[in-house]
């Protein structure tokens, strides 16, 4: 197949590049996919399909790296945000909407009493340490090494700007080894005040990797024993793997839960929820910012938290994935292929058994790409709610083609 | 010891390990270190108290840096500090002792010069460039803290870094917490490919002068296969720039 061409998404790269350092930055950057072998501009985007600037259309896979779970544009969200915007969004005071969402937040995890509320995820993971720090009076913060938890200097993935001290007191403790948790809170002992982790690894270009059997209620118990706040950094997974959390789906109960993403349906907000021993160091932990208050977002999140609810989108989209996931590992093998499926089904990853430098990843996702799936290379993929099983029945036609492609350039 | 002085540690022992070898790639590529060096037959050694130590041997107009000290040179300067190594390298007033070839010492005028052609040209051939990026790996990583952190969680691989337009080649290898690195094309199949279209991105991203995620965007810059492991290495090269250029600046 002859290499794509995306000239509008090239044209505004390269104005983009004359004002704008990276031209792309973050997460959505090109230099993070396959350049010029991926768009870089998305135009339009409606249910699990988006349009890029070139006019091509995509099956969604990727769900704007979480946020969409319902689905681009969906019209009761939608809805919901038209209507608040047209009594205000940005203003003097919170609106109603704000205690509403709260409440309902509060409802739905099972060991909250509070909830604030946010941006983006960053903004609830660093707030969540702070507390942490606030209500026992230490200083030190566990997290497990290649874990992520957003764009701060004290757990940026990033390395400019960054000075010794910024992480002076952030340790890291291997995934899924509870001595190597033991070995940390020992050493600092007294002096640790928060354990971060998300409720599985999801390391970038890595497979994912669940929790042991054992190992996040191990973790409850150390922190519980040695009075450490236990934060669970739900932003990438919340809502995809159980309705209320995923802390349910893998039965531990931390002390705070931080959520983003699939929160608002795209409009941007974060929560952090947590139990009542924490609620006055909650209260003393100073947050905010210009556009938090933004109602329309609030009023999105609210519709969004009742459509997942009432058509079960946790369970919907764990299925969806299993099927996608299935479906890969059948046609991979057609081709004689093997592949290694990682992750839950709603949040899936698939690598190329045995291989080491991503190259059939990088050609597979590419093959995918050109052929209207957008699949990326080094990054868990998302499921929506919109995604069904005919999306993924095309999805897996595609790929066989793709996995053909692979075959003959690689040959295992 | 102060941080100071493992600033300056690590900066003497790239001078001696990732600068100097350059000389070899320079009595190749320009005439005019060519014609200063023809004929010179003489090994300059550079030895620090306690610590790094080099050479370089002159040869009918050939050029090899030895990467330890030499029993044989016949000039040997010796340094009682690494700082001392460091201001020698940056041209500034430095008084080495002069352990053997007192009498000759006219010749460091002559290499003072190479050193001088050494810097212009830096500016001009990535070939040099790269070769001093490459080479200072290996120091980085073994005495640099933050390089070796780098390193921790970088993937093993081969990385090929090539600029098609010079016919420029040159390989690492990373693997058992070493590294190992060459000229020309890698030895097998590179698990990573770092490819600049052009020679000027070339030299802007070895200068350290590129926006990097904007030309691998605008696909001038090439990276396919193992991108944490380039990525890595890249920067672990720029922890040079740290060393060696924050005190011309």
């Amino acid at each position: 197949m002859t290499q794509p061409h995306f000239p509008k998404s090239m044209e505004w790269f390269e104005r983009a590049s004359r004002v704008i350092p990276c031209g792309i930055y973050g997460h959505a950057a090109p230099a993070a996919m396959v350049p010029t072998e991926f768009p870089y501009y998305a135009a339009r985007a409606e249910g699990c399909h988006y349009w890029d600037v070139d006019g091509r259309e995509y099956l969604d896979f990727l769900c704007s790296y979480g946020p969409v779970i319902l689905g681009h544009h969906h019209p009761e969200v939608e809805a919901a945000a038209e209507r608040q915007s047209k009594l205000g969004d940005c203003l003097n005071h919170p609106a109603p909407v704000m205690v509403e969402l709260c409440e309902r937040l509060v409802d739905i995890v099972d060991f909250a009493d509070w909830a604030v509320l946010g941006k983006n995820g960053s903004d609830m993971t660093t707030w969540a340490i702070q507390l942490a720090r606030e209500f026992t009076g230490r200083k030190k913060i566990l997290r497990a090494r290649q874990s992520y938890h957003g764009s701060h200097p004290w757990c940026t993935p990033g390395h400019g700007g960054l000075i010794e001290e910024d992480r002076a007191h952030i340790h890291e403790f291997i995934w899924n080894d509870l001595d190597s948790v033991r070995d940390l809170v020992k050493k600092h002992r007294d002096d640790v005040a928060g354990l971060i982790t998300t409720p599985f690894l999801h390391p970038p270009f890595g497979d994912s990797e669940l929790p042991a059997p054992g190992f996040l209620q191990g973790v409850q118990e150390i922190c519980r024993k040695e009075g450490i706040v236990f934060i669970v950094d739900d932003i990438r997974a919340g809502f995809r793997l159980d309705f209320g959390g995923s802390h349910k789906y893998f039965s531990f109960e931390p002390d705070v839960i931080c959520f983003s993403k699939a929160l608002g349906n795209g409009y941007p907000i974060s929560a952090a929820l947590g139990r009542k021993e924490l609620r006055v160091a909650a209260s003393r932990v100073f947050l905010t910012g210009s556009f938090w208050y933004g109602a329309v977002a609030m009023a999105a999140s609210l519709a969004c938290l009742q459509v997942m609810e009432r058509e079960k989108t946790a369970a919907h989209v764990l299925r969806i994935g299993q099927l996608f996931m299935d479906g890969l590992k059948e046609r991979a093998a057609r081709h004689g292929l093997e592949v290694r499926v990682s992750g839950p089904p709603s949040l899936p990853f698939l690598k190329f058994t045995n291989e080491t430098n991503l190259l059939r990843q990088q050609r597979f996702c590419s093959e995918m790409v050109q052929r209207g799936v957008f699949l990326h290379p080094h990054h868990n993929w998302f499921i929506s709610g919109a995604m069904k099983e005919t999306e993924v029945a095309q999805a897996l036609k595609t790929a066989d083609e793709a996995f053909g492609v692979v075959k003959a350039e690689f040959g295992s | 010891m102060n941080a100071a002085e493992t600033q300056d540690e690590i900066a003497a022992r790239l001078y001696l390990h990732a600068v100097l070898p350059a000389f070899e790639e320079l009595a190749r590529v320009s005439p005019r270190a060519q014609a200063l060096i023809a004929d010179w037959n003489c090994a300059v050694e550079f030895a620090v108290c306690g610590g790094a130590g080099a050479a370089v041997r002159f040869e009918r107009g050939n050029v090899s840096v030895l990467p330890e000290r030499c029993a044989d040179a016949v000039i040997s300067l010796f340094f009682l500090s690494s700082a001392q190594l460091v201001k020698q390298f940056e041209g500034k007033f430095s008084l080495p002792l002069p352990r053997r070839g007192i009498f000759r010492l006219a010749s460091l005028y002559r290499f003072s010069r190479l050193g001088a052609i050494l810097q212009e040209e830096l500016e001009q051939h990535p070939r040099l460039l790269l070769g001093v990026a490459l080479a200072s790996l290996q120091p980085l990583i073994a005495h640099d803290r933050e390089a070796r952190e780098l390193m921790r969680d970088c993937p093993e691989g081969l990385a090929e870094f090539c600029i098609p337009a010079c016919k420029l080649f040159g390989w690492v290898e990373w693997r058992g917490g070493k590294i190992h690195w060459g000229r020309g094309h890698a030895p097998r199949p590179a698990d990573v490919m770092v490819s600049f279209r052009g020679e000027q991105s070339a030299l802007a991203a070895l200068r350290g002068e590129l926006d990097e995620w904007a030309a691998i965007g605008a696909g001038e810059l090439k990276v396919r296969g193992l991108l944490p492991l380039a990525e890595t290495l890249g920067l672990v090269m720029a922890r040079a720039d740290h060393y060696l250029e924050r005190r011309t600046k």
